[in-house]
């Protein structure tokens, strides 16, 4: 395992009875990384995620943040450790504000989650630290309105907003973009663009022009393991990786489009 | 020979408790299990089908045979409309508005039961032909409760061959998995929804009625036994239908064992049992899932 | 870490707009007018109803137990059918506390409290990991072990007959405990009031909508980082307290401590009482509590059937027409001349 890194596993296993969905994964991610993890679906990528943020325990192996050993660390923990997750099928606060659920990261984030007495309205830094996620994603008009009610693209972005809120180390995105209208979803990347260098972010994603516009690196998940990781262009490239997932057609589209398009 | 003795009296009051248990409760199971329903009222259903039964052969010197038919039948017939009009506004209600509201009528039954039967206990008095007693080798029991044992396994194949056989029960395994893909596949899950209530409906009165001796039969059944039916049901999980029998024969003999080895301690080791197995259940996340 | 700004905009929470719109959450902390006219008529039974003062106190002793409930039931929408637990257990605690010599009334009504408190501390951490019915039976079943532990304990509880002879020294050594409840009518209320403020800012603060968040999708509540389970048994421990404190009060206003404040009946009828007022506002509780109870002294003649017709019909009509409870359908009234100016002007 690597020093430098931020987030590492060695040898992480999951089994559900005699599936192998994770078969001694070896990962590690640096400080400031912009890392996509692409693969085929069923491939284990967000089994992986699911290791990492704690929703499932691994059967072996081994998961570090920052040296730390988190293997046996409860959900919550880990995300006070900062390790943070957002869904691909948004999971938020139905009955809640767009304000409110956003609200709760941010008291959390800034220990203000356990204030019985006082009011959360006169909780000043954490409103103000809510009010300004939602400015930073086009969400304030929206923000005393109940999450059900908003359009469900904006609602992934209230899913973002909530992991921001939560000032992570590694932020692990689980296909951001999915089922978000083109001009919101260039906004979204552009906000992910400009998060802290310091802060490494792993993204599961299946578009490639994203995963190129964004990734500095990339793994590619087959079968429960990463087959390869490496820069986008070294990864596309590669035979046993354009002949299991992109298929013939596929990498060629990649080749023949230009850089940045 | 003593403690045989004890030993197959505990087993066999405790399988016949637990028979009686198991065809109250298996209706129950199914609709938890199929509408996501937390129906505090069913005990009403067993309840009604009990007196109807001892009303039809007392009162209008039915046989034993006719009367559970007509019970059960009746029973069922008439859970039909209140499904229709009460129970599906509650498929996707909160868990405190389905309590709430089966609580409430729960409460409407009992007193309509005082109001049709009055609030005595009905007397637990069998026909001759149930009342004696058999000699089973190692020591003798009533004929009574052989007989409901007999009546329970031969419902537990029935129950096993509908829905495990048949079509009904097919579509019924798959309602219970996953309603969505279900109605997807065009299974009419309304029509389901409440054929299957009918049928655990039925089921209650035909448990309520077969068991009055074991379970007598009073205004307030449905509170007295609404917990230990919702014990059965909550150990076996909703929907799971084959496990029901063997929990309920399980729950039968745990609290047949309690009263009759600790009677000081009576209902309690139920009780504890339950919550432990509960916890137990709780860290299994399969089983837990079924929740 | 700074988070990337890109326009600073300053915090500001419009209270109506916020309200009718959906943060409606965190603007609880306003008081309201009707809130004074509520606690001002508690107040004035004391001067104008002198006569009923025994009855009175018991209402509110209940009132306060109800509330109790509506922070486990109502707020944190834990389904709870053996609350009485709390109850029962804090009445216990403080009569047999006398028993031992501690009979200064603030110190029984806080052992009492402390005791339940305790308890809840305890079966917490077990009740709380589960939800729907096994949640349901495990509160159940927890209450029917104490009523029967109770019933068999008789060198204890006295059983059947009950705790006869609880003994409260004068409140602050000045005042006596008449006959006609004037001192214990304005020791309840004192309680009640200091709980529901207490209850009040729980609500209200970013606890209070951390409940809230547990309530609607837990597991997202773990990851945004929140411990879940511990939150949540804090709650409860407040709810055992403020249900501990109620059975305290039980048993220094009534001298005497029976079986029946352990009974799964206590637990329903607070539920209904809960039910009937409004659940979810607090409010509902202090609502629900004299209204039931005061229709139920009324009834006490029938036959108890008849009640029961009474009971299912209200608890059906509710649930089925209206949701809110006597609260709700005063908020719908009050709010339906707003809403007609509303849509005139949408």
């Amino acid at each position: 395992m690597d020093d430098e890194a931020v987030l590492a596993t060695s040898g992480l296993t999951k089994r559900f009875g005699a599936l192998v969905v994770a078969d001694g994964i070896d990962f590690d991610l640096r400080a400031g990384e912009r890392r996509a993890l692409i693969g085929p679906n069923g491939a284990g990528k967000t089994t992986f995620v699911a290791l990492l943020s704690g929703l499932l325990r691994p059967d072996a192996g081994r998961i570090t943040l920052l040296g730390r050993d988190m293997t046996r660390l409860s959900a919550d923990r880990r995300v006070k450790a900062g390790v943070v997750r957002t869904f691909q099928i948004s999971s938020l606060f139905r009955s809640l504000s767009v304000l409110e659920n956003v609200y709760l990261a941010a008291s959390e984030a800034l220990g203000a989650a356990r204030s019985w007495l006082r009011p959360a309205a006169l909780h000043r830094d954490v409103v103000e630290c809510a009010e300004e996620t939602l400015a930073m994603l086009g969400l304030d008009a929206d923000r005393h309105r109940k999450v059900v009610e908003i359009a469900y693209g904006r609602q992934r972005l209230v899913e973002i907003a909530i992991a921001l809120c939560l000032r992570p180390k590694v932020l692990v995105l689980d296909e951001p973009a999915a089922g978000i209208p083109a001009d919101q979803a260039a906004r979204l990347l552009d906000v992910i663009e400009r998060l802290p260098a310091e802060m490494a972010i792993l993204m599961i994603e299946h578009d490639m022009q994203v995963v190129r516009r964004f990734a500095s690196r990339v793994s590619v998940f087959v079968g429960g393991t990463i087959l390869m990781t490496g820069a986008p262009q070294q990864v596309m490239s590669d035979d046993k990786v354009r002949s299991i997932y992109l298929g013939r057609s596929g990498h060629e589209r990649f080749l023949s489009q230009p850089p940045g398009a | 020979m003593e403690i045989l003795s004890s030993l197959t009296f505990i087993v066999l009051y405790g399988v016949s408790y637990g028979m009686v248990l198991f065809t109250i409760s298996i209706g129950l199971v199914v609709t938890m299990g199929l509408m996501r329903v937390l129906n505090m009222a069913h005990g009403v259903f067993a309840a009604f089908g009990g007196y109807l039964a001892m009303t039809l052969m007392q009162r209008y010197a039915m046989g034993l045979g006719l009367s559970l038919v007509v019970a059960v039948v009746v029973v069922a017939a008439l859970s039909i409309p209140i499904e229709r009009i009460v129970f599906t506004r509650l498929y996707d209600a909160p868990e405190l508005d389905q309590v709430l509201l089966t609580v409430g009528l729960a409460f409407l039954g009992v007193a309509t039961l005082n109001l049709l039967f009055g609030p005595d206990p009905v007397p637990a008095a069998l026909p001759k032909m149930l009342a004696g007693d058999v000699d089973l080798g190692i020591r003798r029991f009533q004929v009574y409760r052989v007989v409901v044992v007999l009546v329970g396994v031969v419902l537990m194949l029935a129950l096993w061959l509908i829905f495990d056989r048949t079509d009904f029960g097919a579509k019924l395994r798959a309602a219970v998995d996953n309603r969505g893909m279900a109605e997807a596949v065009g299974i009419n899950v309304n029509r389901l929804f409440t054929l299957a209530f009918a049928l655990g409906c039925g089921l209650a009165a035909l448990g309520g009625a077969m068991g009055y001796v074991i379970l007598p039969l009073e205004p307030m059944y449905p509170f007295k036994y609404l917990t230990i039916i919702l014990i059965v049901v909550a150990l076996t999980g909703f929907g799971r239908i084959k496990s029901a029998a063997w929990i309920a024969m399980l729950v039968g003999i745990v609290d047949t064992a309690g009263r009759f080895l600790v009677p000081s301690l009576g209902a309690f080791l139920v009780y504890f049992i339950l919550i432990g197995m509960m916890m137990w259940r709780m860290h299994d996340a399969p089983a837990a899932r079924q929740y | 870490m700074a988070l990337l700004r890109l326009e600073r905009r300053p915090a500001k929470l419009s209270a109506r707009s916020a309200a009718e719109r959906g943060s409606e959450r965190l603007n609880w902390h306003r008081v309201g007018v009707g809130e004074a006219a509520y606690w001002l008529a508690a107040l004035l039974v004391f001067f104008l109803l002198p006569q009923y003062l025994a009855f009175a106190t018991s209402v509110l002793v209940m009132a306060l137990f109800v509330m109790s409930l509506d922070l486990v039931l109502g707020f944190a929408g834990i389904i709870s059918l053996g609350h009485a637990l709390y109850y029962g257990f804090g009445a216990y605690v403080t009569g047999l506390a006398t028993f031992a010599g501690v009979t200064e009334p603030v110190s029984g009504t806080l052992l009492g409290g402390a005791g339940a408190a305790l308890l809840a501390a305890v079966t917490g951490p077990v009740v709380l990991r589960l939800t729907g019915l096994p949640l349901i039976m495990v509160t159940l079943a927890l209450n029917v072990i104490a009523y029967e532990a109770a019933n068999k304990m008789t060198w204890l509880t006295g059983g059947d007959d009950g705790l006869y002879g609880v003994t409260v020294a004068p409140l602050f050594g000045r005042f006596p405990w008449t006959m006609y409840s004037q001192t214990s009518y304005l020791y309840v209320l004192a309680w009640t009031f200091l709980l529901f403020v207490l209850a009040r800012c729980i609500v209200a603060s970013p606890f209070g909508l951390a409940i809230q968040g547990i309530r609607d999708n837990r597991q997202r509540m773990r990851l945004i980082g929140t411990p879940v389970l511990k939150k949540l048994v804090w709650l409860y421990v407040a709810s055992g307290f403020m249900a501990g404190v109620a059975g305290a009060l039980s048993a220094q206003t009534t001298k005497f401590v029976g079986l029946t404040v352990l009974s799964v009946d206590t637990s329903v009828n607070a539920l209904i009482m809960l039910v009937l007022g409004g659940v979810g506002s607090l409010y509902g509780a202090l609502i629900g509590a004299p209204v039931y109870m005061i229709v139920h002294h009324v009834a006490s003649q029938w036959n108890p059937y008849h009640w029961m017709f009474v009971i299912g019909g209200l608890l059906v009509a509710v649930v089925m027409f209206a949701r809110g409870g006597i609260l709700g359908m005063a908020r719908s009234l009050a709010a339906a001349p707003a809403r007609r100016r509303s849509r005139g002007h949408g």
